[in-house]
């Protein structure tokens, strides 16, 4: 939609079982710094059911105002409820910006809060600054294998200026329980949309193992590790990160451990976000497997290990005394979440 | 039944030249391929068809070459395959897309289910499928792994991050599915050859739909790239990390989690 | 003239290479290690309609034309070299019993082999000859309604595989013919497959014919029509083998490219050195020529041209060029390509076949100088 006079950021706060998600927590830090770029308000829009308790959060890390919609029919997300919702607040209170987190449930439904404002959307930011001689948002987010970078700006016609923004990039703010907010409660709006898609039951399920080509974590295991009785650290570690673990030729040959894990000339080429390569030493037959790796991690005892070439982060060390350490740190944060 | 199944061409290789000046993809003469997710989009439909009768209408709006992925939509078993072409297009976002399919839709007639797949793997919005249900007033349903229609009622599990859900519309409606929903049937050599020597694709340009022209392309677009330039090439960072076993553990788990690989 | 492919040449090109990564590619050091190719793979080739491409549709094939074949045979014999072979020897085969044979020949041998149910065969060469039919001494001589077949076949490419094999043997002395066997029945005995240097798995056998009774209506053609059956098939084993050795060169150069690129030298990928730039990019050149080449002699066939003399050109272009693109691909690899478990080591040992079977570059050239000075 045009408008003349829109002020304000604005964040969908998106909730799940009473907790506002990590994606929600850093847009509010992008949020907060945008909103002070335009000298502007930050305010969340958080819809839900039973959230009364949950509406003090965005506040706590950066909103001046929270518009809450407590109400029955959102307890779940429902396409057309929240769409009706999010969209009548907008055309209302005209913000300039509206954003997302990039998670699944945005995209069922900032698309369509796009499409019935006519309003520009862009996806999967990885960053967003506000033009200092236009004043306009720039959203820049990643193509084409995320070798090229591309910025984007919506025209005039085209408000609020909304994006998804990808997790895991942007800085939530520390959060500050004392300060001090605006509540506006909108709960009315959620009565009044008629529902076309009938949720008749959710299902929750385990999670299957994924398969090494998917993987988001991998840690791989090499000569190094020693014996088979010696590999139950590599598994230990592979639990604790949720990763999942593959091999060079030797453990396999040598049985310390089966199944379809060779990596390498011979075996699989993987490409997970994160490789953490104990006791490899790094030969080409090896690496070519792993070469696109988001990022590597090499435990080793030999200091010109070759494998220490294409690493991230290099350890000289006993992966047996490594390994065990890192563990026991891993464990131990999880306990304190 | 009448179903129709947006789909879109998309480059196939990892390494698609791009025009140094705008920034775009210099999509012809480039390896191509029916997106992905619109393969299974495609095959879902062609199994409605086989359960409940009825005709599977193809349309994609592209660059003429993209008359390659219907020919082998077509070769797949489709049995009509539209082709929305017209230098007007250009530089169209999801926004206009929608609006150019939302019409052509329109021109084809009644239908009873749209099917789309989630996302493409250049433009990776999942934007288009939303937006079309939005543009034509239809009830969406996002991530179907699993659909089943009776009468007039969809029923489909909905993918979620952690399960699913089991939910129902009334058609017409439309939905976006996930590749766990089917694999996707390869066309023998014959019906490759039977598509491109005896299919037929309609082919329609701007002025056979009914749309506003101010509207499409570059000037409908509601966001519009004003950049574009190449990533910070992969370096190894090459970071020995030194120190006794406790320090090097904390300092690898920070940068970790700093770049929110754990934790 | 446009070079571009067209949108049915993308389709088929881009239906075969789905093919072989999701069927041969995962198998292909299988393949060569047990130096065996799987049967059934012909039966999936098959399925998919790729084995019979450019043969007519009433007989099983697909009429798609030779530039398709070709297009799709490159893709095929990417992973490895051995596994398509089948698609080669079926249209030998089956285009030779189409153009010489008998209605009920062609509609009892030829869709059975395009669905990959049998697998043809084409025994021409025997211990004393590779090329020259007056010196063939395999015999088939006349019992009533019958023919009896006598003589010992070298080189049987999948002659231990059921199916139709064109022998060709000498009627009266001295009339060269071409007669259809049916493998592996009374009499026909196979030797274990050759050990061979590369290509491994492709089966090829020596076959003894001990008093072979066939039915007289196997005749292929008339008596003494061998040679020209012969020379009327020669056009496509040398497209296949052209092809086939484009193939292996690109799989080589793709290896030798990825190489060059991860492997390093002080922390430099040594595809930062002249010395290895320039190995690549002979390579590559060797590989454009060498495949554009086989895809113009194709089309001159589709057009309708006899290409005697182009495919024979080709073959001897393609096999050479292909052999040297192969060697500086593994010379890029440095001592790594003398491994095993690098793939540039099986090409290597393979693709030196090509100037050596279906008329060895020598032959060529004296086909070439023959059209050259007539």
């Amino acid at each position: 939609m045009s408008c003349q006079q829109c002020h304000g950021v604005w964040v969908f706060a998106e909730q799940s079982d009473g907790r506002l998600s990590s994606a929600c927590l850093e847009l509010l830090g992008k949020g907060r710094e945008l909103a002070q770029s335009l000298q502007t308000q930050l305010s969340a829009v958080l819809l839900g059911s039973g959230v009364k308790t949950l509406a003090q959060e965005p506040i706590a890390y950066g909103a001046d105002q929270v518009y809450l919609a407590d109400h029955p029919n959102l307890a779940a997300y429902q396409t057309a409820t929240f769409t009706g919702v999010i969209v009548q607040q907008v055309i209302e209170s005209k913000p300039e910006i509206l954003l997302f987190g990039a998670t699944d449930i945005s995209r069922d439904l900032a698309p369509r809060v796009a499409k019935r404002l006519g309003a520009g959307l862009t996806a999967d930011c990885t960053d967003l600054v506000i033009d200092p001689k236009s004043k306009l948002l720039h959203a820049t987010k990643p193509g084409y294998g995320d070798s090229m970078m591309y910025t984007f700006v919506c025209p005039p016609q085209a408000r609020p200026q909304m994006a998804t923004v990808r997790p895991g990039v942007m800085k939530a703010l520390v959060k500050d329980a004392a300060r001090k907010g605006e509540i506006i409660d909108i709960s009315a709006r959620a009565a009044a949309h008629t529902e076309r898609v009938k949720v008749v039951k959710r299902v929750k399920e385990a999670q299957k193992g994924a398969k090494l080509e998917e993987a988001r974590i991998i840690v791989g295991a090499g000569m190094g590790v020693g014996s088979a009785e010696k590999f139950g650290v590599i598994h230990d570690l592979a639990e604790a990160l949720g990763a999942e673990i593959g091999t060079t030729k030797d453990p396999i040959d040598e049985g310390w451990i089966t199944g379809d894990r060779m990596i390498g000339q011979t075996g699989k080429t993987v490409k997970p976000e994160l490789y953490i390569a104990c006791g490899i030493s790094g030969a080409i037959q090896h690496i070519s497997g792993v070469w696109d790796s988001g990022t590597i991690v090499a435990i080793n005892t030999n200091p010109n290990a070759e494998i220490f070439q294409i690493a991230d982060y290099g350890i000289v060390g006993d992966l047996h005394e490594v390994l065990p350490a890192l563990i026991e740190v891993i464990n131990k944060r999880r306990q304190c979440v | 039944m009448k179903i129709i199944v947006c789909i879109k061409q998309v480059p196939s290789g990892a390494r698609v030249p791009i025009d140094p000046r705008t920034g775009a993809l210099v999509r012809e003469g480039c390896p191509s391929d029916i997106n992905r997710d619109d393969k299974h989009a495609i095959e879902e439909a062609l199994l409605l068809r086989s359960k409940h009768g009825g005709s599977v209408t193809a349309v994609t709006m592209g660059p003429p070459q993209a008359e390659e992925s219907l020919r082998e939509a077509l070769a797949m078993g489709v049995d009509e395959a539209v082709l929305l072409s017209d230098r007007d297009f250009a530089g169209a976002d999801t926004f206009v897309t929608s609006y150019v399919l939302a019409a052509a839709i329109k021109k084809l007639g009644r239908f009873d289910l749209i099917l789309c797949g989630k996302q493409t793997s250049d433009g990776d919005t999942a934007q288009v499928g939303p937006q079309l249900a939005e543009e034509l007033d239809l009830p969406q349903i996002t991530y179907a792994r699993r659909i089943q229609i009776k009468d007039k009622t969809l029923q489909a599990q909905r993918s979620l991050s952690d399960g699913y859900e089991v939910i129902e519309a009334q058609l017409p409606a439309l939905v976006t599915v996930a590749r766990e929903i089917n694999t996707p049937r390869k066309p023998t050599i014959g019906a490759l050859l039977d598509a491109c020597r005896k299919g037929r694709v309609t082919a329609w340009t701007a002025g056979d739909l009914e749309i506003d022209r101010g509207k499409i392309g570059f000037n409908g677009a509601l966001s519009r790239m004003t950049r574009a330039f190449p990533a910070k090439p992969k370096k190894r960072e090459g970071k020995m990390l030194t120190g006794s076993v406790q320090d090097v553990v904390q300092d690898l788990l920070k940068a970790l989690e700093g770049k929110h690989l754990v934790g | 003239m446009d070079f571009r492919l067209t949108v049915e040449e993308k389709l088929i090109q881009k239906r075969a290479h789905e093919f072989a990564s999701a069927e041969i590619e995962p198998i292909a050091a299988q393949i060569d290690r047990e130096k065996h190719v799987p049967r059934q793979l012909a039966n999936k080739m098959g399925d998919v309609g790729l084995l019979g491409m450019p043969l007519p549709r009433k007989y099983g094939g697909e009429d798609s034309g030779f530039l398709n074949w070709i297009l799709a045979l490159e893709q095929m014999h990417y992973p490895v070299s051995s596994a398509s072979s089948f698609m080669n020897m079926t249209v030998m085969v089956g285009r030779g019993i189409i153009q010489f044979g008998t209605e009920e020949q062609k509609a009892q041998f030829v869709p059975p082999m395009c669905t990959g149910e049998l697998i043809g065969s084409w025994a021409f060469t025997e211990p004393s000859t590779g090329s020259d039919p007056k010196s063939l001494t395999t015999r088939a001589d006349r019992d009533g309604n019958y023919w009896v077949i006598n003589g010992v076949k070298r080189f049987n490419t999948k002659g231990n595989l059921d199916g139709p094999a064109v022998v060709f043997a000498q009627v009266d002395g001295t009339k060269t013919t071409a007669f259809i066997v049916e493998k592996n029945g009374l009499g026909y005995a196979n030797s274990k497959p050759y050990d061979l240097m590369g290509n491994l798995g492709t089966e090829t056998v020596d076959t003894r014919f001990t008093n072979v009774r066939i039915p007289g209506d196997r005749l292929l053609g008339e008596i003494g029509q061998g040679f020209n059956i012969l020379l009327a098939a020669a056009a496509i084993g040398r497209l296949g083998l052209s092809i086939k050795s484009v193939a292996m060169a690109q799989a080589a150069l793709d290896e030798a490219v990825k190489y060059a690129k991860q492997r390093t030298r002080r922390g430099v990928p040594i595809g930062s050195m002249q010395a290895i730039q320039w190995l690549l990019a002979e390579a590559a050149v060797r590989v454009e020529g060498s495949r554009w080449m086989t895809y113009r002699t194709a089309a001159l066939k589709d057009q309708g041209s006899d290409i005697m003399k182009e495919s024979s050109m080709v073959k001897l272009f393609a096999t050479r060029l292909a052999k040297e693109a192969v060697d500086m691909s593994m010379q890029v690899h440095g001592s790594y390509g003398f491994i095993r478990d690098f793939k540039v080591e099986r090409i290597y040992r393979g693709v030196k076949e090509n100037e050596l079977i279906e008329g060895s570059s020598e032959v060529q050239r004296s086909i070439i100088a023959g059209h050259l000075l007539n």
